[in-house]
């Protein structure tokens, strides 16, 4: 049964099939698992046995009766940002920690009408505000490489969990790197898709015209076919785009030859740590091996992204966590004398200060007198990223670079110094900017710690990306690396 | 001193859809606490609002019949606030691109014809109920009303005084009452006033400090309020004092306007695009489909009436005002050959008598159009008389019979037989000679007493026109 | 360009967010930095550029007049503060 957690979903899904187990006893090998590894890696907010086991049970009759779908019986874990009906969903935050949702995330519901069964909901920085899954109220999720180094945020629950292999398919939110740079840190494959793809419904909302939930897992193979549970159309997002679901897994195979692959040169300036440099320097000749065409471009807005980023991403949450105010729901302050001290004690109580820096940052640049400035310029520069992209995908199919300038970063690295975690968000900030689907998949080891590659493509162009990702996962092998050697298991 | 007043006036108008305007939940009036606030109603976290069609529609409706310019890019923004009847800690509005701009409605101020300019109309949604004093020590909140979809209608600030404030105010509400677009249920909060109110010396060039003065439901109320704070306004001023630039309430008990206790953080909004929303797009064939469906125009309609159909201006703004008499008025005329200025007369002394007594309105109106036209049909013919035609009416209302039954059971067929009618005014003649001797002395109104004394003898049931005719004849003989 | 301690207390009031007083010197310190970050965009021109609310930029996206929501107080009690009869409550807000 150990086996199990090395294969693939579809030979998960094959054995499930094949009744060589059943989806109950998949689902208890990775419960298993999870109580006894998670103490260390913390990955896990809330674990769903109960629940887990019930739709194990119930999709193994599916299976049974011979209508199992793609991904019936296949356990998975949602982020917490997702709300999950009679769940308590807490959004890695204080102040929901005793919120129970009342109904299901739009991407939760697809997959329980795909008969998968939910393991729990996994941690996240706070609010999905943060880089290293260290602002949770529940703690930090550890990295499976170094458990003394961080799993990246903000979904660094989920990866961590796909890491350490507790689960084979996990969600994610990617607001400006919150799937990519975590898949990168814990050398997992994990796919930011286009703006509108995969709705929001549901999805607790940071910065709403950054947000985009997308899958995890080991490799890009699984990333289709949670992919295509996921993604399109739901008529309870306006934001959400017309298309509807796709098969996501029909032309994975593709030919890559002749596909050319854009390098943005900006994102290999002097900065770039060289141990890096190197390993994607490697992955890219690897690829360029496999028939595709190599091309030196320009983004010239790269300079400014990060704070062009961030004054949008905190303009938008300040707003949205206006919600979150102790009146309906979510943490309440004791005793509140007035109304403005109900709200004051009880936000000032159910936030972490990373969350509370934010709002005021957004609160202050959406100020009359600085919303010119801030608001306002930061728009432009979207414009201008977004117009550097439609220039270079006029001559490129993918652009390709590291994921993050470095390896996992020990715990509290960043402690005293948000601007500097701000920075290292340099490379996958524009694909949130800019609206473009964005996939990170290992390409290396440095330091005994993984090192991510990040493809970008053209909008809605997700199977394009998907079968590059798989044409270098056939042809290499980082993405099967695993801990079991630090976990002991 | 000669003072100025500069009255601005923005009206909250509901519009009359039947579920909200970014949720499916409903908006029908008077359900029990939070009955009907759904998920994305209470602000649950993760919730997102999809905008209703209608209420789209009804804008371009406002729009067209405000002769405003409809944005074909409309976008919306967020309004950011704390209230506790507002859950998602801002309101969802429209800033930079309002769906209606540059309209303008045509009022009455002093027997003339002014023009009050529309700044915008702008789509919104509603906050949800607080209630204070109920329980004690807390305020206590329903977010049923809570995104119910408004239409925000600001005017220029041009309106001089009170009464073309409240003139500008009626003018508007006939208009969305009779496109539909608004119920008009004042009590129920349909149709809301604020006021911007300044004053300053005749001739001056800048403008005084303005006072909001908000959520005022009657006209009654904003005159009153108009009245008042221009009155205060003028007293601080000719003390030598400042206005403060502040929002204030109406207190009708009090009849006064005072400052509310909250303090107002200097407004700061920080408006920005909602990024949950994309832009409207409107096009021409939209805003042709709507045309399509307008109805008259009130102000139209009341100048139809005067000149269509002869009827004075009081009685033509009784009838056209209010679409659901229009509609009723409309409705006889088309099933009947009737003169309108009959039915008219009928309907506005008649049945409005009738409406006012049991009080209540045309739409529960125990008379419908046919019954009345029959009706009036036997007292144009004479085979009632008028007087004899109003008991009736009243009779219809009370039970439900129908006129020949009741003219029947009441014995009210007018007489017009000659040789009934010349029995009566023969006896009339003999029992009041004195009389007949003052209308042969030249006291020729002295007829009328001797008509109502047939009338009187024969029970009402006497053709008055034709006891004038003989009465007459006899007399001058 | 720095964030003085009005700046922070007038942010913290908008933003209904209590702060301890001697909380405020740190606030100031770490927002002044994200703030001198957030300058960098200054560098550049972009006085002709129009500003990009909407990532892609999808047109009407808008619903039927239909009541979908009913009986939306079912599960009202597994996440509501403070109810009483029905109501939401707060300390006495007087207007």
């Amino acid at each position: 049964m150990h086996d199990v957690i090395l294969s693939t979903v579809s030979t998960l899904k094959e054995g499930l099939l094949s009744k060589k187990y059943s989806s109950v006893e998949l689902t208890t090998e990775y419960l298993d698992r999870i109580a006894t590894i998670d103490t260390s890696t913390n990955s896990f907010i809330t674990v769903c046995e109960e629940e887990a086991l019930r739709q194990a049970a119930r999709a193994d009759e599916l299976i049974k009766q011979g209508k199992a779908g793609v991904l019936t019986g296949i356990p998975y874990a949602n982020k917490d940002i997702f709300c999950t009906k009679n769940i308590r969903t807490t959004c890695g935050s204080k102040m929901l920690d005793n919120f129970i949702a009342p109904y299901n995330a739009t991407v939760v519901e697809k997959c329980m009408d795909a008969g998968m069964v939910m393991l729990g909901k996994t941690n996240m920085d706070e609010f999905a505000m943060g880089s290293s899954n260290e602002t949770s109220y529940y703690g930090r999720a550890n990295n499976p490489w170094d458990l003394t180094r961080v799993s990246g945020g903000s979904s660094g629950g989920s990866a961590a969990a796909i890491a350490a292999r507790l689960a084979p398919l996990a969600t994610g939110s990617d607001t400006g790197g919150s799937i990519r740079q975590p898949s990168a840190f814990c050398g997992i494959s994990g796919l930011k898709p286009t703006y509108g793809r995969v709705s929001r419904y549901g999805m607790i909302a940071f910065g709403s015209s950054l947000d985009q939930g997308g899958p995890m897992a080991h490799c890009v193979e699984d990333l289709a076919l949670l992919l295509s549970v996921i993604a399109g159309h739901d008529h309870k997002d306006s934001t959400s785009n017309k298309r509807g679901p796709e098969d996501f897994s029909r032309h994975l195979n593709k030919s890559i030859k002749s596909k050319v692959i854009g390098i943005p040169k900006e994102y290999f300036s002097n900065n770039l740590n060289p141990e890096i440099q190197i390993i994607i320097d490697e992955a890219i000749k690897h690829i360029e091996k496999l028939g595709a065409k190599i091309k030196d471009v320009s983004l010239p807005s790269t300079s400014l992204v990060v704070p062009t980023y961030y004054v949008l991403a905190s303009a938008e949450c300040s707003s949205n966590m206006s919600r979150y105010d102790g009146v309906r729901f979510g943490h309440r302050c004791e005793d509140p004398n007035s109304i403005d001290d109900l709200y004051e004690r009880s936000r000032a109580e159910g936030f972490g200060d990373e969350v509370k820096r934010r709002i005021l940052m957004g609160t202050y640049a959406l100020s009359s007198g600085y919303y010119d400035a801030y608001y306002e310029k930061a728009q432009k520069i979207r414009r201008l990223v977004k117009n550097d992209y439609i220039s270079v995908f006029k001559d490129v199919d993918f652009l390709i670079g590291p994921t993050c300038p470095s390896i996992a970063f020990h715990a509290e690295t960043f402690a005293h110094d948000p601007v500097q975690m701000y920075l290292s968000d340099v490379y996958t900030v524009s694909a949130n900017l800019a609206g473009l689907p964005s996939l990170s998949l290992p390409a290396g080891f440095t330091q005994g710690m993984p090192v991510g590659m990040q493809i970008t493509g053209n909008y809605f162009k997700e199977s394009e990306l998907l079968s590059l990702g798989h044409a270098y996962q056939t042809n290499t092998d980082w993405h099967n690396r695993y801990t079991t050697e630090k976990l002991g298991r | 001193m000669l003072w100025e007043t500069i009255i601005g006036l923005e009206v909250h108008v509901q519009l009359a859809t039947k579920s909200k305007i970014f949720s499916g939940a409903s908006t029908s009036y008077g359900s029990s606490a939070n009955e009907r606030a759904c998920a994305v109603d209470l602000a649950l976290p993760g919730t997102l609002p999809v905008l209703n069609e209608r209420v789209v529609e009804l804008a371009i409706a406002l729009g067209l019949a405000i002769d405003g310019n409809i944005a074909s890019y409309s976008t919306f923004a967020r309004k950011n606030y704390f209230y506790p009847d507002s859950p998602k800690g801002y309101q969802i509005s429209q800033f930079e691109d309002p769906i209606v701009s540059n309209g303008r409605l045509k009022i009455v101020a002093e027997n003339d014809l002014k023009i009050i300019n529309i700044t915008r109309a702008h789509l919104e949604e509603d906050a949800g109920k607080s209630v204070h004093g109920e329980y004690t020590d807390v305020t206590a909140i329903d977010f049923n009303r809570a995104g119910t979809p408004l239409l925000e209608i600001v005017s220029e600030p041009e309106l001089k005084n009170a009464k073309e404030a409240v003139s500008y105010l009626k003018e508007l509400y006939y208009l969305v009452t009779s496109i539909g677009i608004c119920d008009g249920n004042m009590q129920e909060g349909s149709f809301r006033c604020d006021a911007n109110v300044s004053i300053r010396e005749q001739g001056a060039e800048m403008l005084g400090t303005r006072t909001e003065v908000k959520n005022i439901n009657s006209f009654k109320y904003v005159e009153r309020a108009i009245n008042f704070e221009v009155v205060r306004q003028r007293e601080i001023l000719e003390n030598g004092g400042k206005v403060s630039q502040e929002t204030r309430l109406f207190d009708p008990e009090k009849n006064e306007t005072r400052a509310m206790r909250t303090k107002e953080d200097a407004h700061d909004y920080r408006y920005f695009p909602d990024p949950d929303l994309p832009p409207i797009l409107i096009n021409e064939a939209q805003i042709d489909k709507v045309r399509a469906t307008l109805p008259e125009l009130p102000w139209d309609k009341r100048a139809r009436y005067v000149e269509e159909y002869d009827l004075s201006l009081d009685e033509a703004s009784m009838l056209a005002n209010d679409y659901s008499v229009s509609n009723y008025f409309e409705k006889c005329l088309g099933e009947s050959t009737l003169s309108p200025k009959f039915v008219a007369h009928w309907i506005v002394g008649g049945l409005f008598s009738l409406l006012n007594k049991h009080s209540t309105t045309i739409s529960f109106s125990r008379v419908s159009p046919a019954s009345l036209n029959e009706l009036l049909g036997k007292i144009f013919r004479k085979e009632i008389s008028a007087n004899a035609g109003k008991r009736v009416l009243e009779i219809m209302w009370e039970t439900l019979n129908d006129v020949d039954k009741i003219i029947d059971e009441e014995e009210l067929v007018q007489i017009s037989d000659d040789s009934v009618l010349q029995q009566s005014v023969d006896k009339i003649v003999k029992d009041f000679p004195q009389q007949v001797q003052e209308y042969k002395d030249g006291k020729e109104k002295i007829l009328g007493f001797l008509v109502g004394q047939v009338l009187k003898q024969t029970q009402g049931k006497a053709n008055p026109e034709i006891v004038k005719t003989m009465l007459e004849r006899i007399l001058k003989a | 360009m720095s964030i003085s301690s009005k700046n922070v207390e007038e942010m913290a009031r908008l933003a209904r967010i209590s702060i301890n007083s001697k909380d405020i010197p740190s606030y100031c310190e770490q927002l002044s930095k994200i703030l001198n970050f957030m300058n960098e965009m200054q560098s550049i021109d972009t006085d002709t550029i129009e500003p990009l609310a909407h990532p892609i930029e999808e047109i009407n996206a808008t619903r039927a007049d239909v009541v979908t929501e009913a009986d939306t107080r079912q599960n009202a009690h597994q996440y509501a503060n403070h109810m009483l009869d029905n109501f939401y409550t707060v300390p006495q807000v007087i207007d």
